[in-house]
């Protein structure tokens, strides 16, 4: 977990404009709660775009 | 300072904290700089709160300047950060959690659901997500971002 406000610079590294926002290998962003099927795929996603 | 958890929330969280197993150690990197860190005193009483509410909960507090070495080795580059690990005896097992930031809002409640599912040594994943997860070659990296509102 990362608090936005107090990492300003991280939140702007990933472009974080609505929260949660789950950044995965610093490559993939899934904005909005990511349940567990859902985030599982876009890990899925995130290891093929390597 | 006055408590950041009233009675009503202590109350809640001791009977939510009926489930706890196993010990849960709490590794918190805090900054002597309120300047560069304003919640890191903040941080450091609520989680002292919480840990406060079972003793299978423990709780160390280090000076990421002081405890640079140890910092490094749980990989902490800035404070605040709280390392949640298993503990085993003299052993800790990490298994990848920060905190980083003041757990406060909503995401009080996500940090009294991690102490309780390191504690129960059991992630709560469904089956199929277990099997996708054992297939992994390296480390996944998940950064999640939120705000205490």
């Amino acid at each position: 977990m990362i608090e936005a406000m107090e990492f300003p610079d991280l939140a702007n590294q990933f472009n974080v404009s609505g929260v949660p926002q789950t950044t995965i290998n610093q490559a993939v962003n899934v904005v909005g709660a990511a349940p567990e099927g859902q985030l599982v795929e876009q890990i899925k996603r995130a290891l093929m775009g390597e | 300072m006055p408590n950041l958890l009233d009675e009503n929330i202590q109350k809640q969280v001791i009977e939510f904290f009926k489930d706890l197993d196993r010990d849960v150690q709490v590794e918190f990197f805090s900054s002597d700089d309120s300047q560069a860190c304003a919640y890191c005193e903040e941080t450091r009483q609520l989680l002292e709160e919480v840990t406060g509410l079972s003793d299978k909960l423990h709780l160390n507090t280090y000076n990421l300047t002081e405890a640079a070495e140890l910092a490094k080795t749980f990989h902490v580059e800035a404070a605040p950060c709280a390392v949640i690990t298993a503990r085993e005896g003299d052993q800790l097992i990490d298994y990848g959690i920060r905190y980083r930031g003041i757990p406060a809002g909503h995401e009080f409640t996500s940090l009294v659901n991690t102490l309780l599912i390191v504690s129960r040594r059991d992630s709560g994943l469904s089956q199929p997500t277990r099997d996708f997860l054992s297939t992994l070659e390296k480390p996944v990296y998940l950064q999640v971002f939120v705000t205490p509102t």
